[in-house]
């Protein structure tokens, strides 16, 4: 059988079972194991299986529970709510002033929550109900929620770094501080677009009544008072990795004892919010490491029989020359994107595109900075983006999920355009990295 | 942690004896991942003594990163069932909206073989696999090179409790025993 109709019978039968409803991480193991048994019979087994155990004993993956229990400790510990109001007192003078403490809060909160999903249903119930008190219009204040929400696959510690880290072969370290540029770029182009429009149009967000934005000096201190624990938090754990002091995993350590720290200094450190943290985390863990060890499999049996290198041959003898290419690979991810989960289109897709992309002489780093951009895109992107939907658990009734995907179309504008930034200028991303120590 | 069922079993088609695999397959899984899951606070405390011993004492120690690499990885894939249990594992509903309940259950049926299959080859050839390095007292390599075989048996234990659930779901899914009245835990993450 030619490699062509074994990529064909193995793509229909994986998304066969995606569409009847098998879990992402099953659907690619039950592949991997058929085509495995038909092509190399029971021999072939073992091969699936040594995939996974090859994986239990890689180092790096144990970063992805730390990062995911650090997210989940910070969420109840209500930290969000603090830098919200500091960043309120402090910025909310401006032209829609509670939208862009509401991106501010986001990105740091970001530097973080390295998990999606958190962020936008904290902040949706600390700043919705302010901003719509306000009289701020609705697209206006739903938009800025779910596109900041986003901003944690970019900014470090990204949990998608980790896995794309691990996929791609390259430093983890490295991709973080290669994130922290272009992430601070869509966070201002954010606040920018959030200015530019509240100054056109003051209707679209009510200033704050003087009263309001006058708040005594001694008391905007008091709030900055908030964000010194969380910025501690932030600069051990991206810091320890700048200065080469700590590997991906010793960070996630770190910020697992600096949350834990965090939310002992609010008093929100109990049985019940341990014990909470302690279940999410297993969960989403245990659904990441399912993933990876199915679609690590799927690959495995799918290099083997020479599909990869196919793919690869045909990508690079493409006639659109390299930016043709890696342009194409943005397209499916953006297309893949709105479909499937960030973490499958991932594991199945790096493994074939990086090498690809390497060879081609685009840096491996970068293209993990551009992957992450896509996968912020998908996570807004009607008509399945996940954040809407979070955002729609948290929302008064009469706010549907229609009104919040119309919000997103300007945030969406703006990270098509941090995107084309970013593949024209690949030195935002990667000038921070270079000057890493070892 | 199993919500209380019991008298609503009378009337409602369902089998008592599929209701009480139902009971103890969740019961089992659940309390696996009640127990395991606190794992990730040694874990981390593992981790901080490890950071800090290195840079006040300059002495890395041998066994805390092996210890925390291989005990994490096996717990988390013993939980696989557990995830399964509270249907955290990522699937794609892209037309769960729009077809009705029997076909649903209809496609629920039609999948568990290919989901059984992957549990069947994960306790096969990860039991051959383990036996094998069970009998050659296989070791990871390191200094301190403990015995492996135990992380590799945790293979087929995971893929038995995997299959077991994945029965247990779909017993509860097609009304052959009472649906599990919990549903507070936090909702699909995608």
């Amino acid at each position: 059988m030619s490699i062509e109709i074994i990529s064909l019978l193995m793509a229909v039968s994986f998304v066969g079972l995606l569409v009847l409803g098998l879990p992402l991480a099953f659907a690619a193991g039950a592949v991997a194991v058929i085509f495995a048994l038909a092509l190399y019979g029971p021999p072939g087994l073992v091969l699936v299986v040594s995939r996974v155990f090859t994986l239990l004993g890689n180092s790096v993956l144990v970063a992805v529970p730390l990062f995911v229990f650090m997210a989940c400790i910070l969420e109840r510990s209500g930290i969000a709510e603090d830098i919200f109001s500091a960043v309120t007192a402090w910025a909310g003078g401006v032209p829609g002033g509670l939208a862009v403490a509401v991106i501010i809060t986001s990105t740091l909160m970001a530097a973080m929550v390295g998990v999606l999903g958190a962020e936008v249903v904290t902040i949706g119930i600390v700043a919705l109900p302010a901003m719509l008190a306000r009289g701020y219009r609705k697209d206006l204040a739903l938009g800025c929620i779910c596109a900041g929400g986003g901003l944690s696959t970019l900014i470090p510690p990204s949990v998608v770094f980790i896995l794309y880290g691990l996929t791609a072969g390259v430093s983890i370290g490295q991709l973080y501080i290669a994130g922290i540029m272009p992430g601070l770029l869509l966070a201002s182009l954010y606040i920018a677009y959030i200015v530019i429009r509240a100054k056109l149009n003051p209707a679209l967000a009510p200033r704050a009544s003087a009263r309001e934005s006058n708040l005594p000096i001694a008391q905007k201190l008091a709030l900055l008072r908030n964000l010194a624990l969380p910025s501690l938090v932030v600069f051990a754990v991206l810091g320890s990795l700048y200065l080469g002091w700590a590997t991906p995993t010793e960070a996630g350590g770190i910020g697992v004892a600096g949350a834990a720290l965090a939310a002992l200094a609010k008093r929100q450190l109990d049985w019940t919010n341990i014990r909470q943290a302690i279940t999410e985390t297993t969960r989403t863990t245990a659904m990441l490491y399912w993933l990876f060890f199915g679609s690590s499999a799927l690959i495995g049996v799918y290099t083997l029989a020479g599909g990869t290198t196919m793919i690869q041959d045909f990508l690079t003898a493409f006639p659109l020359g390299p930016m043709g290419v890696l342009l194409m690979i943005q397209a499916i991810w953006i297309v893949l994107g709105a479909f499937i989960d960030w973490i499958g289109i991932l594991l199945l897709t790096a493994p074939i595109f990086v090498p690809v992309a390497t060879k081609l002489g685009f840096d491996p780093i970068w293209l993990g900075v551009l992957f992450c951009m896509n996968m912020q895109i998908s996570y807004i992107s009607p008509p399945f983006g996940p954040a809407a939907f979070y955002l729609k658990g948290v929302t008064p009734p009469e706010i549907s999920l229609t009104d919040i995907f119309v919000s997103i179309w300007p945030y969406l504008g703006l990270q098509l355009l941090t995107l084309a930034i970013i593949i024209t200028f690949p030195q935002i991303a990667l000038w921070l990295p270079a000057t890493m120590g070892n | 942690m199993t919500p209380p069922i019991g008298q609503t079993e009378r009337s409602t088609g369902h089998s008592p004896a599929l209701s009480a695999y139902c009971r103890f397959v969740d019961g089992l899984n659940d309390r696996l991942g009640w127990l395991l899951g606190p794992m990730i606070v040694f874990v981390s405390a593992a981790i901080v003594y490890e950071v800090v011993s290195r840079g006040m004492f300059r002495s890395a120690t041998t066994w805390v990163n092996e210890s925390v690499v291989y005990g994490s990885s096996a717990v988390y894939l013993l939980v696989g069932g557990y995830a399964l249990l509270h249907r955290r594992h990522v699937r794609i509903d892209l037309l769960f909206g729009v077809i009705s309940p029997r076909i649903a259950r209809a496609f629920d049926l039609a999948v568990l073989p290919f989901l059984i299959a992957y549990a069947l080859a994960l306790m096969i050839a990860g039991g051959q696999l383990a036996w094998a390095s069970f009998l050659q007292g296989e070791g990871t390599g390191s200094p301190w090179n403990p015995r492996i075989w135990p992380v590799k048996a945790c293979i087929p234990l995971a893929g038995l409790l995997l299959a077991l659930q994945a029965f247990s779901n779909l017993f509860r899914d097609l009304g052959l025993a009472p649906s599990r009245t919990e549903d507070s835990d936090g909702t699909g993450r995608r």
